[in-house]
């Protein structure tokens, strides 16, 4: 067998370069899928390209519901050709004694097809990888290797990249069996605006392209990118999703207008899912009955949001207006008909909406805390009437841990009274995403106090993760009430997330409890395992389980939260680890470490600080406690360090007091350079048991100055 | 007010129009199965004939029962009782899409004159462990049609796939008709939805809400399923497939009446998915022993 091995090609002029165009007809995309599909798409076809060995420039995606486009401008012809080395057999066994090419060297030529002159000799270790693990000489002979035309490599690598895109949800239509996002039902393939002739899930690709589905559904060629993108452009077809969004805006600003209007387009997605659902945009403007914004506009917006994706429109000075917008995928003779079709969707749901917000008032808030009894908060735990009572306990006890004053504590206890009472309304039965908000509105109405009816909304914050927090004391003691006692329950009858397995989103409601606590100093003071007992002490005394095993699991839970969180706010896994060695009783403090060290740890003392408390710890026995004896100090490197300890304990107390925390690491690193000096200088483990006694002493001293802190043996030190 | 047509299309003049339509196309006109179905999808002529490899395409109005969502005849929009037209095609063509679009205008509306969007919906059953992927379908921003290429029914993968389009009939009658009141509809020129179904609306949403019996509906709930499981072990999968039918029904009922809490909620859902499952094995096996009749046609 004789081995090959491309070299890089001697002189090779650059190959010609064409443009590759790609467009796959598909059924309607979902608009959330659009967007990471042609990410894919493009990012496929780049690693397929290179893998190759053909060079391009100015790869491009496009797409719209109906289509995913893949353009690249410039794509080499052909892979470059390239010298290939071939080995045959040494050279010893290619001539004979005379002198004359033997019957190996005469095949060798024979089945490159070269002649015999043509053969070269090479050394072994000159050769490289093509003669690895050989020594001697060798005959070699160079051929040219052609590369392949790009067109023919297309045809198997275009559909090899269609396989591969992947969705969060495939599906079969036809015999081939192939798994898509929706079907296929049109290749256009072309480079060097010729067709790549393939087959992908049944279908042939082709030069042809279609329009608009309804407007302009005939085929039409395709000739190259320019003369496509125009004709779809005629064909009411705007290729670039980011063409379209700006369309949209400028098209709703302009709506906006009209009415002397504002949009609030802050939340963008709304633009780029209006741009993923159509081919060829038109924002129009529909109207509402006026008296139907007697209804809280909370439940307008939503009625017009959830489901149709409607956007409101505001006066300047933030009222709603009677009017929404809504993209078309189409620009009818006619707008009107739409329109009014429009308005007719959204006047059954106000509609529906008013029915149930006035059947809601003819009774307070209050009076829909009883009604709570017929609803299951989970199976074991019994009902959501009886999470309230425990709740509102548990909320008093943290008002009073983090001292409220006595008019606070009676507004928080009313807030937890009522907090879950919009549960049985119309309206949130109806929009379950109002929960909350509801229960703030009705509470206003009835003419609770403000931060009453503040409380009942921020209980509920944050709603996913990631999203805002309460910011108004009631309401975050109302939630850190509320999440408590969720987590206290889950863990009472054994709901504790595994895995991917997370249906009570505890994860969540753990995380932002920690970020409640930690966002606000007056929840310093609060103890969090005594608050976690409380917790277990309300579901004890309603008989639901016992608790006494609860603490620990639920802790190390809450410090897995913390653990995430630091971890979102940037901090190293092993200063992580070395904060959450203790309790978490307090998890502003833990923070404060753990940010400490992260500042810290950029100093350079850092590393070598760490290193020599870490090499003192190694030598003191598990267990070790002892004290040193100034009187029983011999070696001048260990007065030294005794004398910068005694100097470190003095000052630290101050700086812990002021909750200095860096400058306690840096009082701590003055420790390093006596410290090192003292393995240098002095035998740790000395023949006489009592120097030894006191200097595993010393080194414990230190050790104790470094504890508060966390367990610095989990610090790395990458020096 | 539509250029395209002449008058206002009547109710029944809108499921004659798809009844010839999906005729045209090469569809079996069934009729509704005779059983309280909660969607046309429970019909054995989607459910069952779903199933393998046997080609099949059928089209029919399946009058559907929703327990909870009567509204004792008082909702514009809200019936306990409605209809769907139902279309089953197996294996869904290539061209389904357009023929849908096509079937729009069959009934005079203008395609060009409408915002005609296929907005995502994946549709999933867990009584009858069924699902697949498709559209609602939206005309001029309101939901008109279900279309969903299905996937899986009775827990088995489907080869080939069908694909099933369900309109909404009172739907797209309020909106061709312009009346903002189910009840206004003009079901022929001289009766309206009103006179045909409102009374049954006032009297059964009292009979879900109020008047049905739980213990007994309880107790027959669990006598479907002994009895459909029975069957299933007779080798009689079609009637077996009635009792789970029935069972679904009475579980509805069940939860109209409040009677079944979230957490019980679950374990009836998968009584009657088990028993849809085994229906679904068995109809397939049958279908097998006679050699797949319908593939020879």
């Amino acid at each position: 067998m004789n081995e090959t091995s491309p070299t890089t090609p001697p002189t090779q002029h650059k190959t010609d370069r064409y443009s590759l165009l790609i467009e796959i007809g598909v059924e309607e995309i979902p608009s959330n899928v659009i967007a990471p599909s042609l990410e894919q798409l493009l990012a496929l076809s780049k690693k397929h390209l290179s893998a190759a060995n053909l060079s391009f420039s100015d790869a491009q995606v496009y797409g719209t519901p109906r289509r995913m486009i893949l353009f690249i401008p410039e794509l080499d012809a052909m892979q470059e050709t390239v010298t290939e080395v071939i080995v045959g057999p040494p050279e010893r066994a290619a001539v004979d004694a005379s002198g004359a090419p033997t019957a190996a060297a005469k095949g060798f030529a024979a089945s490159q097809g070269v002649a015999l002159s043509d053969i070269q000799v090479s050394s072994a270790e000159s050769l490289g990888s093509a003669a690895k693990g050989k020594k001697g000489n060798y005959l070699v002979v160079h051929q040219l290797k052609a590369g392949k035309t790009t067109a023919s490599l297309l045809t198997t690598m275009i559909p090899e990249i269609f396989a591969q895109l992947s969705f969060p949800r495939s599906m079969r239509w036809n015999e081939t069996g192939v798994a898509f996002i929706r079907p296929i039902r049109s290749i256009l393939a072309l480079y060097k605006n010729e067709i790549i002739p393939f087959s992908f899930a049944g279908v042939s690709s082709g030069n042809r392209s279609y329009g608009h589905h309804i407007t302009a559904p005939d085929a039409f060629e395709v000739t190259d990118f320019e003369m496509y993108k125009d004709t779809l452009a005629q064909r009411f077809v705007i290729i670039d999703p980011e063409e379209r969004a700006r369309k949209i805006e400028s098209q709703m600003q302009d709506l906006a207008k009209e009415k002397n209007a504002v949009l609030d387009l802050t939340d963008t997605a709304l633009l780029w899912d209006a741009a993923h659902t159509v081919e060829y945009p038109k924002a129009i403007c529909g109207n509402f009955e006026t008296p139907f914004l007697a209804i809280p506009k909370e439940i307008i917006i939503t009625a017009m949001a959830e489901h149709q994706g409607y956007i409101p429109l505001y006066k300047p000075s933030g009222e709603l207006l009677p009017h929404f917008i809504t993209t078309l995928n189409i620009d009818a003779k006619n707008l009107s008909i739409i329109q009014k079709g429009n308005e007719r969707v959204l006047r059954a749901r106000l509609v529906d909406a008013q029915f149930y917000f006035d059947e809601d008032r003819k009774k307070k808030l209050s009076e829909l805390v009883n009604p709570l009894q017929r609803v299951t908060f989970q199976e074991k735990l019994g009902t959501v009437h009886e999470k309230v009572s425990r709740l509102t306990t548990l909320a008093i006890f943290i008002a009073k841990a983090i001292d409220c004053s006595e008019s606070e504590i009676l507004e928080i206890e009313r807030a937890a009274h009522l907090c879950k009472a919009d549960l049985v309304s119309g309206v949130v039965r109806e929009f379950t995403s109002l929960q909350g908000t509801m229960g703030r509105i009705y509470a206003g109405l009835d003419g609770e106090g403000p931060a009453v009816a503040t409380a009942i909304e921020e209980h509920y914050l944050p709603r996913f993760s990631g999203g805002p927090l309460p910011t108004h004391l009631h309401g975050q003691v109302l939630a850190i009430a509320d999440k408590l006692d969720t987590l206290t329950g889950c863990f009472g009858v054994d709901l504790i997330p595994t895995g991917s397995e997370d249906p009570y989103a505890l994860r969540r409601q753990g995380l932002g409890l920690i970020q409640i606590l930690l966002s606000k100093p007056v929840f310093r003071p609060l103890s969090l395992a005594a608050a976690i007992l409380e917790a277990i002490h309300q579901y004890e005394s309603q008989d639901k389980f016992s608790g006494s095993t609860l603490l620990q699991p639920l802790s190390r839970f809450l410090k897995q939260r913390m653990d995430a969180h630091l971890q979102s706010e940037g901090i190293r896994y092993d200063l992580r680890e070395a904060v959450l060695f203790g309790e978490i009783d307090h998890p502003a403090d833990l923070f404060d470490r753990a940010c400490a060290l992260a500042e810290f740890s950029k100093a350079p003392l850092f590393s070598p600080l760490m290193t020599a408390f870490k090499r003192a710890i190694r030598i003191l026995p598990e267990g070790f406690e002892g004290k040193v004896d100034s009187l029983l100090l011999n070696d001048p490197a260990e007065k030294r360090l005794y004398e910068t300890l005694v100097s470190v304990q003095k000052r630290v107390i101050t700086l812990w007091t002021d909750q200095n925390l860096v400058g306690v690491l840096e009082c701590l690193a003055t420790l390093f350079e006596p410290l090192n000096h003292f393995f240098d200088a002095v035998m740790v483990m000395d023949k006489n048991e009592t120097l030894r006694q006191n200097r595993l002493g010393l080194l414990f001293e230190i050790q104790q100055q470094f504890e508060p802190f966390g367990d610095f043996s989990k610090i790395v030190d990458e020096e | 007010m539509y250029p395209t047509q002449k008058k206002c299309l009547t109710f029944q003049e809108l499921f004659l129009s798809l009844h010839q339509f999906w005729a045209n196309q090469g569809c079996i006109i069934h009729q509704s199965y005779d059983n309280e179905v909660g969607a046309g999808t429970f019909h054995p002529a989607t459910f069952l004939r779903a199933l393998g490899p046997e080609p099949w395409k059928a089209a029919y109005v399946q009058a559907s029962r929703r327990p909870t969502d009567g509204r004792y005849g008082e909702n514009p929009n809200r019936l306990q009782h409605y209809y769907q037209y139902q279309v089953l095609l197996k294996p869904a063509p290539d061209n389904i899409q357009d023929l849908y679009l096509q079937s729009l205008s069959s009934f005079g509306l203008s395609l060009t004159d409408h915002d005609i969007r296929f907005v995502q919906d994946d549709w999933e059953s867990p009584t009858l462990g069924a699902w697949g992927l498709g559209w609602e379908v939206r005309l001029d921003g309101m939901e008109v049609t279900q279309f969903t290429y299905f996937q899986e029914i009775g827990g088995i993968a489907l080869d080939p796939t069908s694909v099933e389009i369900t309109y909404g009939l009172e739907r797209v009658a309020m909106y061709l008709q312009e009346v903002d009141n189910v009840y206004d509809l003009a079901w022929t020129d001289d009766v309206t939805y009103r006179d045909v179904h409102h009374e049954g609306e006032v009297q059964f949403s009292d009979h879900n809400f109020n008047a049905a019996n739980v213990d007994a509906l309880k107790e027959a709930f669990n006598r479907s399923e002994e009895e459909g499981r029975a069957l299933i072990s007779k080798n009689l999968p079609l009637p077996a497939y009635d009792h789970c039918i029935k069972s679904s029904h009475f579980f509805n009922l069940l939860d109209a009446r409040g009677a079944i809490s979230v957490t019980e909620r679950t374990g009836y859902i998968a009584r009657v998915r088990g028993l849809a499952r085994a229906c679904a094995a068995g109809y397939v096996k049958k279908r097998e022993e006679a050699g797949f009749p319908l593939l020879k046609k």
